[in-house]
């Protein structure tokens, strides 16, 4: 409503006409709505006069977040046990195909899927397919989803145990040494490569369809669009070795990839699976790999240890406002980096097209035994 | 809003002196302008819609923050300029150039300023980053020196420290640190630093030690 100002009859303190009288209070009675910021004392409120000051269910947290939830698939192993054939995740190369290009698109983009017991489920609340603002009344499948304001704030963060990485093709370290690590020549290399895990988003559907989830800043369904928006794998995907023959990385293949400083990767989680050395000396043998992970085998001459676990997070500010009905973690593999020398970036790749077993290419599985996610939506009005 | 007396009691059918007007108006007038508080509001009576933006807390995210490319130098030991088909060229931050050095000492990532309300400030700094691990790693054919490599991390408000992380040994990992601080109202500046180990005399300079990239600044000011 802002200040009342009055006609003030003091000190004059004679006969006043009703006219102004009245118009006194009626400038009192007409501001009796609308109070804002001239009326109300400096930091003269407390949190119980806002609407939301306290939870109102166990998810709406009250001024500041609207709403924050958390879930885990509940899959929980001994040590030394072996993950279900469902808690596997396959690497981009898959040399057991028989055709020349050993790639499986589908590896490119798996969702964490497996639920309590190593089986895939597509259910929302199982797995990593978390319903955002629970489910609705009545049901255990349909999520409420939030109505995204533009300019909330989305803080997910996730953990994955990568249990074990299991190099699927080769029965011999030899197969990476020799393409890897390369004890016969100075073609040396480093050996790091890392599966990526990301969350995707599902503003489509309640039931939370596979089929709906995209990235954040997807330009058909995503709430963040403003550039640069988020890398997925289908940034930088480089054939090695240009499906069998020798490249030079300089020239071909390695520089299709996606410079970071392009895109965002901070909602990638980077999952270290293999270390390598050509060894001391330029004998046949000498070269070792070793595997970050196997909790199912226990640490050896050949793996570092046991399980790990990998967490990440990331931040998102909504510029377009959408229902976010659920939100999901994917896998992809494997990753590596690499400078393109001609346009001075660095960045990194996704191994693709290895042709042949003797061309090496890297082919395994990261098992997965636990995964959670959590989620939490900041107001934009901070009320 | 406090008990005020009530300074003037107008008589039905009396003479009224006007000033009387004024005591008894303006009592309600002085609440009304600028004396409201909770007493006056009631409890859960503001709306979102009733509110300025940002009215409890303000959150401010920075994203895609990487190293300066061309600051990166190969790594020599292990990549060359013609590596094999499988290979790629590692490039990072190396001992003896700058930011490292001679190692332990701490390198700017980035440096970014806010406007504070009194209140507490949660920093959130988080990136990816890769080590070259010389100790499962040995320079082709010449040394079997070993050498465990680390990063850490550290967050600093106005050049005071008010976080150092551990050491961060994985070959690539996500690195995630976070703190929440009393903050005074004002602008402040948030600076993320890291370093590496010092170098050991048999260190050798042709080693990328450490590169990150991805970086995530996010800061949220939760009012007092």
């Amino acid at each position: 409503m802002g200040s009342v100002n009055l006609e003030k009859f003091y000190p004059a303190n004679g006969t006043v006409e009703a006219a102004k009288v009245n118009a006194n209070f009626n400038a009192v009675a007409g501001s009796s709505q609308g109070v804002n910021d001239d009326n109300v004392a400096t930091e003269g409120l407390i949190r119980d006069n806002f609407a939301n000051a306290n939870s109102a269910t166990a998810y709406n947290k009250g001024l500041c977040i609207k709403h924050a939830a958390f879930q885990e698939n509940g899959y929980t192993l001994a040590t030394g046990s072996a993950v279900s054939a469902n808690a596997k995740y396959h690497s981009l190369t898959d040399n057991t195909i028989a055709t020349a290009n050993k790639t499986d698109d589908a590896n490119k983009r798996q969702e964490i899927a497996h639920n309590s017991s190593g089986a895939t489920s597509t259910q929302q609340g199982i797995g990593t397919k978390i319903p955002v603002g629970g489910y609705q009344d009545g049901s255990t499948q349909r999520s409420n989803g939030i109505a995204l304001e533009v300019g909330d704030v989305i803080h997910v963060y996730w953990n994955v145990t990568a249990w074990r990485w299991e190099p699927q093709y080769s029965a011999s370290w030899a197969t990476y040494v020799c393409e890897l690590i390369d004890y016969s020549s100075v073609r040396g290399t480093i050996l790091n490569y890392a599966m990526c895990i990301w969350p995707e988003f599902n503003t489509q559907d309640d039931l939370g369809s596979n089929a709906n989830f995209t990235s954040a800043s997807d330009s058909t369904h995503g709430f963040a669009r403003t550039s640069p928006g988020f890398a997925n794998p289908d940034d930088g995907v480089a054939p090695l070795g240009g499906g069998g023959g020798v490249s030079d990385p300089n020239s071909t293949g390695l520089n299709n990839l996606m410079p970071f400083a392009d895109k965002r990767r901070d909602h990638w989680t980077w999952v270290p699976v293999m270390m390598g050395s050509c060894g001391s000396s330029n004998v046949a043998g000498n070269d070792t790999v070793c595997v970050m992970m196997d909790a199912e085998n226990g640490p050896s001459d050949t793996v570092i240890g046991g399980a790990r676990n990998c967490s990440g997070q990331t931040y998102i500010t909504v510029d377009t406002a959408k229902t976010l009905h659920s939100i999901q973690l994917y896998v992809t593999g494997l990753m590596g980096l690499h400078y393109n020398t001609s346009s001075n970036k660095n960045g990194t790749f996704i191994e693709d097209q290895a042709s042949t077993n003797t061309s090496g290419g890297i082919d395994g599985t990261l098992h997965i035994e636990r995964a959670s996610i959590g989620y939490v939506v900041y107001r934009k009005e901070g009320v | 809003m406090p008990y005020r007396f009530t300074k003037a009691d107008i008589i039905s059918g009396s003479i009224v002196q006007s000033r009387e007007f004024d005591n008894a108006i303006g009592n309600y007038v002085d609440v009304m302008n600028g004396g409201m508080d909770r007493d006056n509001m009631p409890y859960g009576g503001v709306v979102s819609a009733s509110c300025d933006g940002g009215l409890f807390q303000n959150i401010a995210i920075f994203d895609n923050i990487n190293p300066i490319d061309t600051d990166l130098q190969p790594d020599g030991n292990y990549v060359t300029l013609t590596p094999n088909r499988l290979g790629r060229l590692m490039y990072g931050y190396r001992y003896g150039e700058e930011p490292i050095n001679a190692g332990d000492g701490w390198a700017q990532a980035t440096s970014k300023s806010l406007e504070c309300n009194e209140g507490m400030l949660q920093i959130d700094w988080q990136c990816a980053e890769a080590k070259t691990q010389y100790w499962s790693y040995w320079r082709n054919f010449t040394t079997d020196k070993v050498a465990l490599k680390y990063m850490q991390w550290q967050i600093r408000v106005d050049g005071n420290n008010v976080y150092t992380s551990a050491g961060q040994y994985e070959i690539m990992n996500n690195s995630i640190h976070r703190c929440t601080i009393p903050i005074s109202k004002g602008n402040h500046e948030i600076s993320i630093h890291w370093r590496v180990p010092s170098q050991r005399d048999d260190t050798d300079q042709n080693q990328v030690v450490a590169v990150w990239w991805g970086g995530l600044l996010t800061m949220i000011n939760k009012y007092r």
